[in-house]
């Protein structure tokens, strides 16, 4: 019975089917207008949690667009944990798919940067290690060894690339942020999302730096990732990088690869 | 269940003690001025990732209690318990020792989604032995009592075969929890659904009762199908405490005696300095209740 009622009364929430009427008191008001309630509440609350999670994508497509996106994405994707912090991960797929977002192209990405700010806020840190012992016990690995040997890689740092410079978009929207455009032809950025001394940081790194982490984010050994950074630039300075990302607590210690 | 140990007992809160919710926007402010208080109030789920939330609660709570406030164990659903969320808020209270633990006597999932808001229970016999049945789980995997708050409500289900407060004292019997009595969700759905307030303060036994919430409600004008409007009170957390839920509390005080008493306050938060005023308000009515209590013991 207490199943059953439930289900009818989520339906009811989501306008699946009208069973719910049946287990409602009326009185001065239908059991409609008082499923309604629930129904403005439920979408109301979890739109602004995603609201609260998008400031970016509120600012580039304003509360009233975001509001009905945020309709269409709470019925198609609802919420599956009782924690609200989860809710959400789906967004940015859902607006590259969704046909009124169709003309703003860096949107999707502009969304993944939003996400990635969120899930680093909401993780524990892992502290930096030691950046001479770790280097040089790699150093000190037989030359086989070294390429295989992967690092572990923050669990409160995120990566995203874009073929839009989505950092400078992201920067421009926010709140106390001076009105400017952002020409879309300097092309594609990759951010490094990061925390940092209680606050979430956002780096811009270039192309061979990018493909080096996402190398060792993936779980793969030294060797592949060198051989990723040096594919987009010749002389990149791979020990330098791998210094500061050990340094910063980006990379925070040693791995199997897998 | 009288082998559960009370853990909460280890750093009781005063009962004359009014605390506040703790709120994101207002962290800077508090670390800054740290305002003396009996204990300050979080919804468990914001910290249940760590991160920077929950270095935050730890440095509040060197020297000011915690009561951890759950909307997410859905203790009234169909579904079975789960066991992420139970795990997460088991890891929160092993690392943040709360004064208290609670979350709320509804439903908000039902075949894995979740609405994410407190709906109300048909308060039937088969719902009895449900919620009793989960609180029991709970609060063996947790190894400490739970609080369950009442929660507003905007309709109730004809299979309903008992009051909800009677039903919400039977839960605190069997499953051996606590109440959580919120003074303004009594007074928004015994507007709504036209109850007597103080029959839902007779029900309930004095020594179940750990805590009290105040907060504010708005008001709904819904045209009903004859055209005429009906106010409902929807229970908003984002206004003062109204009059009529002062008075209330005053009679709940009278009733079970000083309870700690927190403000809630989620939406269109005032500055912490307003929040801090509105607690003044309660901890005066604590004391004036612990004083007249005195009084009457002396007669």
């Amino acid at each position: 019975m207490l199943h059953e009622l439930q289900t009818d009364v989520m339906d009811a929430l989501f306008e699946r089917s009208e069973r719910a009427m049946t287990h409602v008191h009326g009185g001065k008001l239908t059991p409609r207008q008082r499923l309604d309630i629930y129904r403005h509440n439920v979408f109301d609350s979890l739109s602004s949690a995603l609201a609260a999670v998008y400031p970016t994508v509120v600012h580039l497509v304003g509360e009233g667009f975001f509001r009905f996106a945020a309709h269409e994405y709470i019925a198609a994707h609802p919420s599956r944990s009782g924690n609200l912090h989860d809710f959400g991960d789906q967004l940015p797929e859902f607006l590259a798919q969704f046909p009124p977002a169709r003309g703003l192209a860096y949107l999707p990405d502009s969304a993944r940067l939003d996400w990635a700010w969120h899930k680093v806020f909401h993780t524990d840190a892992l502290p930096a290690a030691n950046a001479a012992e770790l280097l040089g016990h790699i150093a000190a690995l037989p030359d086989e060894d070294r390429l295989q040997v992967g690092l572990r890689w923050q669990p409160a740092a995120q990566l995203v690339t874009s073929p839009y410079p989505v950092l400078r978009i992201w920067q421009i929207n926010q709140p106390g942020a001076a009105e400017e455009g952002v020409d879309l032809d300097i092309g594609g950025e990759s951010v490094l999302v990061a925390a940092r001394h209680g606050e979430v940081l956002l780096e811009r790194i270039g192309a061979a730096d990018c493909a080096l982490l996402q190398t060792l984010a993936s779980g793969a050994g030294l060797g592949d990732a060198v051989a990723a950074a040096l594919g987009h630039e010749a002389g990149f300075d791979v020990a330098g990088a791998i210094l500061h990302h050990v340094t910063e607590g980006t990379l925070v210690g040693l791995a199997r690869a897998s | 269940m009288d082998e559960l140990v009370h853990r909460d007992d280890r750093r009781p809160l005063p009962a004359t003690g009014a605390g506040i919710g703790l709120r994101s926007a207002h962290y800077a402010e508090f670390l800054a001025t740290r305002p003396r208080l009996p204990f300050v109030e979080v919804h468990s789920e914001n910290y249940f990732a760590g991160g920077r939330h929950l270095e935050v609660l730890l440095d509040v709570r060197r020297d000011t209690a915690v009561s951890l406030h759950g909307v997410g164990l859905s203790l009234g659903s169909a579904d079975r318990l789960s066991e992420q969320q139970l795990a997460a808020l088991k890891s929160l209270v092993d690392r943040v020792e709360p004064a208290l633990v609670s979350d709320h006597l509804c439903w908000s999932s039902v075949g894995g989604v979740y609405a994410n808001d407190l709906l109300p229970l048909p308060y039937t016999r088969e719902a009895l032995d449900h919620v009793a049945d989960r609180i029991d789980k709970v609060q063996q995997h947790l190894g400490r009592r739970i609080l369950v708050e009442n929660v507003s409500s905007y309709l109730e289900f004809t299979s309903s075969e008992m009051s909800e407060w009677d039903f919400l004292a039977a839960l605190a019997r069997r499953a051996g929890c606590g109440v959580l009595l919120d003074i303004n969700n009594i007074h928004v759905s015994a507007t709504n659904h036209g109850f007597d307030p103080l029959a839902y303060l007779r029900a309930m036994r004095a020594d179940t009762v750990g805590e009290m919430h105040l907060a504010g409600y708005s008001v709904n004008r819904v045209q009903g199908e004859d055209g005429s409007e009906t106010e409902i009170l929807i229970d908003t957390h984002s206004r003062p405490v109204s009059a009529p839920v002062w008075a209330l509390y005053e009679t709940a005080l009278q009733y079970l005696g000083p309870k700690p008493t927190l403000v809630e306050w989620d939406a269109d938060l005032p500055p912490l300095a307003g929040l801090l005023d509105e607690a003044g308000r309660a901890q005066h009515r604590l004391q004036s209740a612990a004083a007249s209590l005195r009084v009457a013991h002396a007669a």
